[in-house]
């Protein structure tokens, strides 16, 4: 266990809740300035997550996803938005200047805000991010919500296979065409539901058992460390957020 | 003193049409092993959650008559206050998981860390409660990877490791091997020695036999008999509410059949033996023959 806490590398081995802020700025600076500016924070962002130990999954996740979706709303966008001057085209299709404009701008966002986000979940570990924020005060409801969230995606995959498994054995044909597959929709989806509410009482009665409404002061088994090098890292994000939002806002009444 | 006292106790579920529980009293003494048997639907898995103050804390209804543990009310009690003076185990191995831990050894902790323990205190009583259920072999693994036997013992275990004074415990060993199930007697034995107030549902009568000072047969919501389980199972009641007798039992009322004169009716092999030795005069002269 030790061990394992000591190998975190990069930004990893932060207070979570310096990881939070950093990321937090990312976004937001992201979003703040032209697309040239949000190439270069995800840029920066790859940089982070490959010190952290974390490049290669994290490039593929962002390709997978990301990247992804930024193409079509690009492809989209460029072709469909009308406008009037034609910067190229093709049978039916014609790129838009106008068209192109707004789609570099919903892309930014998409990509910078998308990207911080991605490389939160791969650089903060929720447990320690929730540990910490309970300790400054968050209800232990809220954090359990949070915590569980996460926790219970791939819980309710199982248990969706195996739901399709027993209809599948009651003769409900799930692989097939889109239309059978359809059908096979309700049948699937109330269990999976209907499950859920039911585990979700049993759940409050666990946590009961575990004394988690007790009226005493809870530990944690570990303490998350917050270095004094943590703490300056947080005043040095705060004040960047504070002039990138005073730089943007200097920007446009200049501009104007 | 009594560790619980029940007093009168009917309960109905909010949508039900018949009390679950009907003028039910009960007394467990400090240190006791109550065993609760009975038919399914009888009422005992309500009775545990009246207990620790579910019902009808959580579940609502209708309830009347008076629950006290350790002298506490637990009706008028904050439902998070009970968990400081009852642990509570339900059936269901597979929803007993927080959901919020990545390994076993966390899980164990949870409850412990919600108590207010000390992280160094949270340690040394993890590693011990570890070694008695025999579940260090799964320390590190998600909690939610586990087999239904494995969870089970986990979700034992998190709740013994909180250590509280009284424990209801409702059939802890429904999915688990006949090995794991006499491991789980064990540690149950050994809880009731460390003076742990226990109330325990079980199927398993060789078991109750065995390790229960006291024996509870519930029926259709009421308690219809109660007192050792020599006095229990040698009841001719028994058979009346489907209480499988333990297999000595069976075998020494077979042989009392056959025109082999038992002084009293056998339940645990212990008992069987010393009374075979005495009736066929074998034993401590003769050869010896255990078990």
């Amino acid at each position: 266990m030790k061990n394992m806490e000591n190998k975190r590398k990069g930004i990893k081995s932060w207070n979570p809740l310096t990881s939070l802020y950093l990321i937090i700025v990312l976004a937001v600076v992201s979003i703040l300035f032209d697309f040239r500016i949000t190439l270069l924070t995800v840029a920066l962002m790859i940089v982070l997550a490959a010190v952290s130990g974390e490049g290669a999954s994290f490039t593929k996740l962002w390709l997978k996803s990301l990247v992804l979706v930024c193409v079509i709303c690009f492809a989209l966008q460029s072709l469909f938005i009308p406008g009037e001057d034609v910067l190229w085209s093709f049978w039916i299709f014609a790129v838009k200047r106008e068209g192109v404009q707004k789609a570099v701008v919903l892309c930014s966002r998409i990509l910078g805000v998308g990207s911080a986000i991605l490389l939160g979940g791969k650089l903060i570990d929720m447990k320690h991010l929730t540990a910490v924020l309970e300790e400054r005060g968050m209800s232990p409801a809220a954090t359990y919500v949070l915590l569980s969230t996460a926790n219970i995606i791939p819980q309710m995959s199982k248990k969706m296979s195996a739901i399709l498994d027993a209809q599948r054995s009651r003769g409900i044909e799930t692989d097939s065409s889109l239309l059978v597959r359809a059908k096979a929709f309700f049948p699937s989806v109330g269990p999976l539901l209907l499950n859920a509410l039911v585990s979700a009482e049993e759940r409050a009665i666990t946590l009961e058992a575990r004394a988690f409404s007790a009226p005493c002061r809870k530990t944690k088994l570990r303490e998350i460390a917050d270095t004094p090098r943590d703490k300056a890292l947080r005043a040095a994000l705060i004040s960047i957020l504070v002039l990138a939002i005073g730089g943007r806002i200097a920007l446009w009444i200049a501009l104007k | 003193m009594d560790s619980i006292k029940i007093t009168d106790l009917t309960y109905r579920y909010p949508t039900a049409d018949e009390d679950v529980l009907r003028h039910v009293s009960l007394s467990v003494e400090k240190g006791q092993l109550c065993a609760v048997v009975g038919a399914n639907g009888s009422g005992k898995t309500t009775l545990c959650n009246a207990i620790r103050g579910f019902v009808p804390k959580f579940y609502k209804g209708d309830i009347s008559g008076e629950v006290l543990v350790n002298g506490k009310d637990v009706q008028k009690e904050e439902i998070g206050v009970t968990a400081l003076d009852v642990g509570f185990v339900f059936q269901n191995p597979f929803t007993q998981i927080s959901g919020i831990t990545d390994t076993v050894y966390e899980e164990l902790a949870y409850g412990l860390e919600n108590m207010g323990v000390e992280p160094a205190e949270i340690e040394r009583r993890v590693e011990e409660i570890m070694g008695l259920t025999k579940i260090e072999a799964f320390r590190d693994r998600d909690p939610y990877q586990l087999s239904g036997g494995q969870q089970q013992r986990v979700a034992l275990a998190a709740v013994l490791v909180m250590n509280q004074d009284v424990f209801v415990i409702d059939e802890p060993t429904s999915q688990l091997d006949p090995q794991s199930t006499d491991d789980v007697f064990e540690i149950i034995r050994l809880m009731k020695n460390m003076g742990k107030t226990i109330v325990l549902v079980e199927h398993k009568m060789e078991q109750i036999a065995e390790y229960a000072d006291k024996v509870v047969v519930m029926d259709q919501g009421q308690i219809v008999l109660e007192g050792t389980p020599e006095e229990v199972f040698s009841d001719p009641r028994c058979e009346e509410y489907h209480i499988r007798l333990p297999q000595c039992t069976r075998i020494a009322l077979d042989l009392k059949k056959e025109g082999i004169g038992f002084e009293k009716l056998p339940v645990t092999v212990q008992e069987t033996v010393e009374a075979i030795q005495a009736i066929t005069g074998t034993g401590k002269d003769g050869q010896e023959r255990k078990g």
